[in-house]
């Protein structure tokens, strides 16, 4: 199994037949007028993999830095079981499609990275910044 | 089949599931599926924007 992408945006709605909404894509910068205030963004996640992968439970671990690198705090998604659909062409890979919503205070300007590991396995590629920018909206 | 939304709160290092699902109205290419303008959230004294990005950092790979 593995992170196929990890996008940003204002805010992901799940589908009841397991597609994502993807609304405001893709963010990188939040613009307040004072620090700290908590904000809330949202990042949609795919992982994709062989049936099998998806027949235990995995963890994505999702860590945020602060400007000075250093890290924020580590907070774990869960990555459910599931079996492929009836319509699953074999041999072909499945995927689950996941939404975390981000909710933290930057205390000061900068950027405030993303960054994703699974099961404790980095997934450098998917890190992402988001940039805190002192102004009046 | 069905996908899921996790709330990530790093101020007070909490994960809480969010049940926020879209009722099917339509196969993915349907217009009328998709989740209309005004469904954006209203954010309180913050704007979240696409403005750039800072150059790579050394550390990144």
């Amino acid at each position: 199994m593995r992170i196929a992408w990890a996008i940003p945006c204002v805010r992901v709605r799940t589908r009841a037949d397991g597609l994502l909404d993807l609304l405001g894509s893709q963010i990188d910068s939040v613009v307040l007028p004072s620090l700290p205030t908590e904000i809330e963004f949202d990042v949609a996640i795919r992982l994709t993999g062989p049936e099998q992968d998806f027949a235990q439970e995995h963890l994505v671990q999702v860590v945020l830095s602060d400007p000075q690198l250093e890290a924020i705090g580590t907070l774990d998604l869960p990555v459910y079981p599931r079996a492929a659909l009836a319509t699953h062409i074999p041999g072909y890979e499945i995927n689950a499609n996941l939404g975390a919503r981000i909710a933290f205070e930057p205390y000061d300007e900068g950027g405030y990275d993303l960054s994703f590991a699974l099961d404790g396995e980095a997934q450098h590629r998917h890190k992402t910044t988001l940039s805190a920018i002192l102004r009046e909206p | 089949m069905g996908s899921t939304i996790f709330r990530l709160d790093f101020t007070r290092g909490t994960v809480e599931e969010i049940d926020e699902a879209i009722p099917p109205r339509g196969a993915a290419s349907d217009p009328s599926a998709r989740t209309p303008p005004e469904a954006l959230p209203k954010r309180a004294g913050y704007v979240l924007a696409a403005l750039g990005t800072p150059p790579q950092r050394a550390d990144e790979d």
